[in-house]
């Protein structure tokens, strides 16, 4: 009985928060990515010959995503706060647009295909 | 070693946070993003605990950083129609540049650090993307114009023209689709 009565304030808890926003909706990352291994689900774009994936390769990590995109890896340098010094490496991308992302729908959080808008950075 | 990032989501979203839209400021050619306190993990190496997720130490990170196009654009459109490729996608891109200064700190202020980036750069790029069904939905509509220029152009047709012959005299209006595809990549080098 307390299941069933924990339920119920749940479900009621819910519509009221469905009542104030929109359901979030959540990013779905892309299909394919590197097999390192593990498989991730990144590429990594750039120069075959120095071993990445092409300059052409997918540089986002959302599916169904339509905006802006910059990314890019370089190097640098970094002090701790014991004063030693580090090389740096990054891989950082940014995205900024219209997504279609997954939301949920159904009462047991079944998704659907929702649009949204949002900036993402990979870090 | 330590490795800063955005950990991954329990769907696999790799190294991802959300942040405002007003963080990017964008203008024709560069593309600035201010960070303030993102909250990232330190997973102590690569790819060695890439299996952890978003599992590691917690840390805030801040930094400020800058795009700039370096080159001219160029049209990318998808070589590919396998789902798991990474030559799927279509968009305008063009090469950059980019650097930026950052600073890291453990939640438990056990471990900080600042430093900044740029100094060698490998690789980056800036443009315009769409992927999936925003791609599948564009080439649905190219597929449909042609489909409507294939039966224009059949229906001005005289009878008794035959595919053969149609095949062999024809020539191409000046606004047909053209190729616009690219060779595809046979071997990639991990």
């Amino acid at each position: 009985m307390k299941q069933i009565l924990g339920f119920a304030v749940l479900a009621l808890g819910s519509v009221a928060v469905w009542a104030q926003a929109p359901p979030p909706v959540f990013p779905v990352p892309i299909s394919g990515g590197d097999v390192i291994p593990p498989s991730i689900k990144a590429f990594a774009p750039g120069d075959p010959a120095i071993g990445f994936d092409g300059r052409d390769a997918e540089p986002y990590v959302i599916a169904n995503i339509k905006g802006v995109t910059a990314m890019g890896y370089t190097m640098g340098v970094a002090t701790d706060g014991a004063g030693n010094a580090y090389q740096v490496v990054t891989d950082l991308r940014v995205f900024q647009g219209d997504y279609i992302g997954a939301t949920s729908t159904f009462p047991a959080g079944g998704s659907t295909s929702a649009r949204a808008h949002g900036t993402f950075v990979l870090i | 070693m330590h490795d800063f990032n955005g950990g991954i989501g329990p769907n696999g979203l790799f190294w991802i946070v959300q942040v405002p839209d007003d963080a990017v400021v964008k203008t024709r050619d560069t593309l600035t993003i201010s960070l303030t306190n993102v909250a990232v993990v330190d997973q102590i190496s690569f790819p060695g605990n890439i299996f952890l997720g978003s599992t590691g130490s917690p840390a805030k990170l801040s930094l400020n950083m800058t795009f700039e196009k370096s080159g001219q654009p160029r049209h990318v459109r998808p070589t590919s129609k396998d789902p798991l490729s990474p030559f799927t996608w279509a968009g305008e891109m063009s090469d950059a540049t980019y650097s930026g200064t950052f600073s890291v700190a453990y939640n438990d202020h056990t471990f900080s650090a600042k430093g900044s980036f740029g100094s060698t750069q490998i690789f980056a790029e800036m443009g315009t993307e769409r992927n999936g069904s925003f791609v599948r939905h564009e080439d649905q509509e190219d597929e449909d114009q042609q489909d409507g220029q294939k039966a224009a152009a059949a229906a001005s047709l005289p009878n008794s023209v035959t595919v053969g012959q149609l095949s062999a005299s024809a020539t191409l209006p000046a606004n047909s689709p053209k190729w616009r595809g690219k060779v595809p990549v046979e071997y990639l080098v991990h």
